[in-house]
């Protein structure tokens, strides 16, 4: 009994199946709390929000019931738990990049992050790495702050450096 | 041909084909297609960072360069979607689907060059529709109220059937996520919602962060697996140019396209995403081989790349008629005509013929440029694909983020894409589709505005809703473009398992 619910809810393509229908009840509750705002709003804020949520759970049902008991398994056998790692791996470095845009400035924060990024994906030496990342930092600068004219943050770490 | 309008018409040519607006027009389709290539900032942004220079050129040539620049953006958003997978707006992420699969399978050439055709082609449907419809179309446009609107919304979403893949209910679920994702943020009453009280979150989601999150960065989370998990990359020879096969496999869809498009984009506020998502979905179901849509149908990338372009033609309908701006674009182009002290309206084609025509006339010259010098230019777009894997990834995240970052500076927007991506890894995974995502996110907003806005007209009963021709009609036809194809499909196989039995 166990494995068999096991098989239905939480393996492959159901597991994104469960994890979305859990999305769907929570969003319905949050949606059924929001009060409405003017008398002449019939329905209120929360009605159309329930709407999609009920939507969502009768499209979730739907799943469960056509599903086949095979799908997604073989994918699984392929990719592994660590090769899964390896590549959500780049996804920490894309936020750490994010965090460094606001810490160290935009230029900066390209150049490091496409020189890792690309020594990480495999680049042999640092030289080449950092000669990419120094192409790519110039051309981004170029054309956002210089041609389009974007402010992007110059960096909490230089504004406390310069005492501002 | 009503000879009045020919002679207009020639007027028009007159103007737009000076040596001065030749080059204005030039300029303005190679700075679009530049800045079209970058996600973020998107052709109202596009057109809004030269607004500027119309304080400074003469007033024609400014309107024919911004014009010109508007065709640019368009066609720059697919070329970007073609080689990276990376959209750069609403209406490039359909040329994701099927026009990156053709450059995984060496075909990007034929792939840029039937969006360079085929914009071409659907933009001179849609001058002609401008010229012979405008007045008519834009009254039409306004009889249209929030029930006829919403009932178009649903049509909208109807799309998803086309975009399903193998399983309808996992389109479904995408969608219902989609539209989830549209109604973050604060509503039309001032109502805050699902904010969990991060101020940032009170103008919503920023929708660039959805597509770039679900197509470049789990692109980019894919590969990277791969090569860290040892696998290995072929550089793959691309093919340049377009066969003639290919080119009259695309004729059907570049002209259901066009017309299509032009049509919707006439509809304030419908906009080029929804006419290249419904021109999809339109092509999926007239098509023989339906189950190969996203897997590098050059079909998938006609239709589509010709609804957007006719759809920015079409919104100059309603802002050139009658001085409404149907989307962000066409209003920064209106604001571009009160700079020249010129009121867009019903008497703008008497009152200054020279300056209508010459944008008309633009438009189309803007679509021969980018044909001109787009063409020759696809052996140099495809040669990105050239570059080692282990230096386009780090790129792609880069353009992506800094699009996302330039849209409000907000690094929760670029968190979001973060998170977006993750999304789009495990969904391409386990083969949930990741348009109908786009496309909830896309006509969740408008929808729920025109839903809640019929509701208070009818004081809270939907029913008086579907007396409205208009509304049923497109009732009819979105449960018709929904389940027709799944009973066509069921009933030909039953058939040919009976001429089997026999």
């Amino acid at each position: 009994m166990g494995q068999k619910i096991k098989s239905l809810f939480f393996e492959g393509d159901r597991m994104i199946a469960t994890m979305m229908t859990i999305l769907f009840v929570v969003y319905y509750l949050e949606a059924e709390n929001i009060p409405k705002t003017n008398m002449e709003d019939k329905i209120g804020a929360g009605a159309f929000p329930q709407l999609i949520g009920v939507f969502g759970l009768l499209m979730c049902a739907c799943f469960f019931f056509s599903v086949r008991r095979n799908s997604g398994v073989q994918y699984e056998k392929i990719i592994g738990f660590f090769d899964e790692i390896k590549g959500v791996a780049i996804l920490f470095m894309v936020i750490a990049f994010v965090l460094l845009i606001d810490l160290i400035g935009y230029p900066p924060a390209t150049f490091v992050f496409v020189t890792i990024g690309v020594k990480f994906l495999g680049e042999r030496t640092w030289l080449v790495a950092a000669a990419v990342g120094g192409v790519l930092m110039a051309a981004c600068y170029s054309f956002f702050v210089w041609f389009l004219d974007i402010t992007f943050s110059t960096g909490d770490f230089w504004l406390m450096i310069m005492g501002e | 041909m009503d000879a009045s309008v020919f002679d207009s018409l020639m007027l028009g040519f007159e103007v737009a084909l000076t040596p001065t607006n030749l080059l204005y027009s030039f300029v303005g389709a190679l700075l679009g297609t530049i800045i079209g290539v970058l996600p973020g900032v998107g052709s109202a942004g596009a057109l809004a960072l030269l607004l500027p220079l119309v304080f400074k050129l003469d007033p024609i040539g400014s309107i024919i360069m911004l014009a010109a620049a508007y065709t640019g953006v368009m066609y720059g958003g697919s070329t970007a979607s073609i080689l990276l997978n990376v959209p750069g707006d609403t209406s490039a992420v359909v040329a994701c689907l099927d026009g990156h699969q053709m450059a995984r399978q060496g075909r990007a050439g034929p792939a840029l060059c039937i969006a360079a055709i085929g914009s071409y082609v659907a933009g001179t449907i849609a001058v002609v529709g401008l010229m012979l419809l405008a007045p008519f179309l834009a009254e039409a446009a306004l009889r249209f109220s929030s029930q006829e609107y919403f009932a178009l919304y649903v049509f909208g979403l109807t799309a998803v059937a086309a975009l399903a893949g193998k399983s309808l209910p996992k389109a479904m679920i995408a969608m219902a996520l989609g539209l989830m994702v549209a109604t973050v943020g604060t509503d039309l009453m001032g109502a805050r919602r699902f904010i969990f009280g991060i101020s940032d979150l009170q103008e919503g989601i920023e929708f660039l962060a959805v597509p770039l999150g679900l197509f470049a960065v789990s692109e980019v989370l894919i590969n990277a697996r791969n090569i860290r998990s040892g696998g290995t990359f072929e550089v793959m020879k691309h093919k340049i140019y377009i066969s003639m096969k290919e080119l009259k496999e695309s004729i059907g869809a570049i002209f259901r396209g066009g017309i299509l498009g032009f049509f919707i984009g006439v509809l304030p506020g419908a906009g080029a995403g929804i006419a290249a998502f419904v021109s999809y979905s339109v092509e999926v179901q007239v098509s023989k081989t339906p189950e190969k849509f996203g897997t590098g149908m050059i079909q998938g990338v006609a239709g589509p790349e010709s609804a957007n372009n006719a759809a920015s033609a079409g919104a100059m309908v309603p802002m050139l008629a009658l001085g409404i701006p149907g989307s962000a674009t066409t209003a920064v182009m209106l604001g571009a005509f009160y700079i020249i002290d010129v009121q867009p309206g019903p008497l703008l084609f008497t009152q200054h013929p020279d300056i209508v025509w010459g944008l008309i006339a633009a438009l189309y010259l803007g679509n021969v440029m980018l044909l001109i010098f787009n063409l020759p230019m696809v052996g140099v777009f495809v040669r990105i694909l050239y570059l080692p894997m282990r230096w386009l990834l780090p790129m792609i995240i880069v353009v992506a983020a800094s699009g996302v970052l330039s849209k409000n500076g907000a690094i929760l927007d670029v968190l979001f894409m973060c998170g977006f991506g993750a999304i789009g890894y495990y969904f391409r995974k386990y083969d949930f589709p990741l348009a109908p995502i786009i496309l909830g996110a896309v006509l969740g907003d408008n929808m729920e505005i025109a839903f809640r806005q019929s509701m208070m007209m009818m004081q809270g009963d939907i029913w008086p809703m579907f007396t409205r021709p208009i509304v049923a009609t497109l009732f009819v036809m979105s449960a018709l473009s929904l389940f027709l194809p799944n009973i066509i499909r069921a009933w030909s196989k039953r058939n040919l398992d009976v001429e089997e039995d026999v």
